[in-house]
């Protein structure tokens, strides 16, 4: 078989391919739903996939490297019911602990702490619901680069002093001082006024939450207001080197303010960038463990009705089958006919489920927090796939046709 | 006549079909010896073997017993592919419902033997455009079947058997499904081919079919009742 009358078979193939989509569109359709549903699973869930890993890895890596976090429910897993309950009865933890940190350890540069909370925010006749409001230790700043549009951030000195002044995030700004330069004015949170100092900078949204709807406080003027409440604390080694002398600092540290007994465990948690990425990817994993099943029972599914389609095809054109072979197609000619006919009809599945899954992750991307956008790669992976899914399916029935014996092939009405 | 010239030499065949249970022998014992230019008529009642006689000679199925030979080559137990093979270079087949393929255009039908054979795209558009061309459809080349009449049908399905320059073309009851008047012209295309140094083999029932050959082989029951010079 010649390599040019291969390719004249393959390519009059994929036109029969072709022709017979055209000429009954519902039937292939149907026939190839299957494959559109695998891809378009394939390629919308990769791309929110993979939206949501570039902002996590932002997320994470603007906590910066020389970082960690100390809190009193772990971040990198979750809880039972009865392990939050025992959990809440451990002490909160206080920006009095990260003073300590700061003040005993020489490979901790800054320790802060935050306390969040939401709340609804007005000025005037404005509202503005659910926002983030944070109390912070003002050396924050420096840690996790909070950067300004307008006004200052807060100073060590009005957090000393407990003063009612704040930051806020410019939907915040929007929402109650449409038009207006909000610095300066006066927002109240709950029965509490605070004196605008500073606007932040834009940062846009990540996972559904508006990074924009943010008020940010002194840590003291928040305790004051709103009671001491459960903080998180950043820690910031020297430098990234540091990293496990500074986490073994904090933990002794803290263990000899709450008086830990050595056979006690710790009654908080660390996560470091490290961890926290690595607890990331466990969660992601099992995304990818349930994209691949959903798709490869789409696959499979649509692989029994590209073989069904391709039965019904040998079946109706065994006279032609046996006319092939008496013009001299050989086994192989038929099945190389067959199987490119077979891909050729996956391969427009996969197509079209792959506008399909760019269509459902532009859409989510658009109408839902989630920041999904097309990987380049999931393109060929699910055309490759969808025409592989063709060539499994198409496998028997060219068989099958290859094997017909022509008298027998050319006496079929 | 000497050994050198005989095309197709089939000597002491027999075929036999299980059908369920039952073997039917449908030829037993069958010697006729063919040479090249002959214009041979089979005819015989339906049953009679005509149309497994024809599938042995043109490779399409291989006898149960006895030789065949083929231009001298012994094709009684070659393997389908083999079969295949000699079916593409050395015979050209013309069928009773013309089975040519509803998608493909005339030019694209009466190629389809040579892109089994190999042939370039370039050559086999050209042969296609001359054999076309001799059966008198060079202007409708780019027509489909449904596009057709049943007489040019039939004549493109002349050209792709043609189209390899073989050895014999056999035609299974050319003007079964003609009017009267088409199938004038189809055996009168024959009959040029055979003037032109074609060798024919036609199967029919049709005594006026069979009356335009050079010579005639009658079946009866599997065996040959009657060979002789139209």
């Amino acid at each position: 078989m010649s390599s040019g009358a291969r390719l004249a078979i393959i390519a009059e193939s994929l036109r029969q391919a072709a022709a017979g989509i055209m000429a009954n569109k519902l039937r292939s359709l149907l026939t190839v739903l299957g494959v559109v549903i695998g891809a378009t699973t394939v390629i919308a869930m990769l791309a929110v996939v993979q939206g949501l890993n570039a902002s996590v890895a932002s997320a994470i890596r603007e906590m910066g490297t020389a970082t960690f976090l100390v809190s009193k429910y772990p971040m990198t897993r979750n809880v039972s019911f009865e392990e939050y309950l025992k959990i809440q009865r451990n002490p909160d933890l206080t920006d009095s602990d990260a003073r300590a940190m700061e003040a005993a350890s020489p490979w901790i540069r800054r320790a802060s702490a935050s306390v969040t909370n939401v709340h609804d925010v007005r000025a005037g006749k404005l509202e503005a619901s659910n926002v983030f409001v944070k109390g912070l230790s003002s050396s924050f700043a420096e840690i996790s680069d909070v950067k300004m549009a307008q006004g200052r951030l807060f100073t060590e000195q009005e957090n000393a002093r407990r003063r009612n002044v704040c930051v806020i995030g410019p939907t915040v700004g929007d929402r109650l001082f449409p038009g207006l330069d909000p610095v300066g004015k006066h927002l109240t949170v709950g029965r509490h006024s605070f004196l605008i100092v500073g606007v932040l900078k834009e940062r846009g949204k990540m996972f559904g939450q508006d990074m924009d709807s943010v008020v940010l406080m002194p840590y003291t003027s928040y305790t004051k207001a709103f009671g001491k409440g459960d903080a998180t604390l950043s820690v910031q080694a020297v430098d990234t080197e540091r990293v496990p002398q500074a986490l073994n600092d904090a933990i002794t540290i803290l263990r000899g303010i709450r008086r830990l007994k050595a056979s006690e465990d710790n009654d908080f948690f660390v996560a470091t960038q490290e961890t926290l990425m690595s607890s990331y990817y466990k969660i992601m994993g099992g995304v990818y463990a349930v994209m691949v099943g959903v798709a490869a029972i789409s696959l499979l599914v649509g692989g029994v009705g590209i073989m069904n389609i391709m039965l019904v095809s040998v079946t109706e054109r065994t006279q032609e089958i046996g006319l092939r072979k008496a013009m001299g197609a050989t086994r192989a000619f038929l099945v190389l006919q067959f199987l490119s006919e077979a891909a050729g009809l996956s391969s427009v599945g996969g197509l079209i489920g792959l506008l399909f899954g760019a269509g459902l992750a532009t859409l989510v991307g658009s109408v839902s927090p989630i920041p999904a956008r097309v990987v380049g790669w999931s393109v060929p992976v699910a055309l490759v796939f969808a025409a592989s899914v063709g060539i499994i399916a198409g496998l028997y029935p060219a068989l099958m046709a290859a094997r017909l014996h022509p008298v027998e092939a050319l006496r079929r009405e | 006549m000497t050994s050198n010239s005989r095309l197709i030499d089939l000597q002491g065949i027999h075929k036999t079909y299980m059908v369920g249970q039952v073997p039917v022998h449908a030829l037993r014992g069958v010697d006729v010896v063919i040479e090249p230019r002959e214009y041979v008529a089979i005819m015989g009642p339906s049953g009679s073997g005509k149309s497994t006689l024809m599938n042995i000679i043109g490779c399409l199925d291989v006898p149960s017993q006895g030789a065949y030979f083929f231009e001298k080559q012994d094709v009684s137990g070659l393997n389908d592919d083999q079969l295949a093979a000699i079916r593409n270079r050395k015979i050209g087949f013309v069928f009773q419902t013309f089975n040519l393929l509803p998608r493909a255009t005339a030019q694209a039908n009466v190629e389809l033997p040579l892109v089994y054979g190999g042939v370039s795209a370039r050559d086999r558009r050209q042969r296609a455009a001359r054999v076309l061309e001799q059966v008198g459809l060079a202007d409708r080349m780019h027509h489909k079947p449904a596009e057709l009449s049943g007489g040019q049908r039939q004549r493109v399905a002349v050209a792709r058997a043609l189209v390899t320059n073989p050895s014999i073309i056999l035609a299974d009851e050319p003007t079964g499904n003609l009017d009267t008047k088409t199938g004038v012209e189809i055996l009168a295309l024959f009959r040029s081919l055979s003037d032109d140094g074609n060798t024919l083999i036609v199967v029919t029932h049709d005594a006026t079919v069979a009356a335009e050959a050079r010579r005639i082989v009658r079946l009866v029951d599997g065996k040959i009742a009657e060979d002789r010079a139209a």
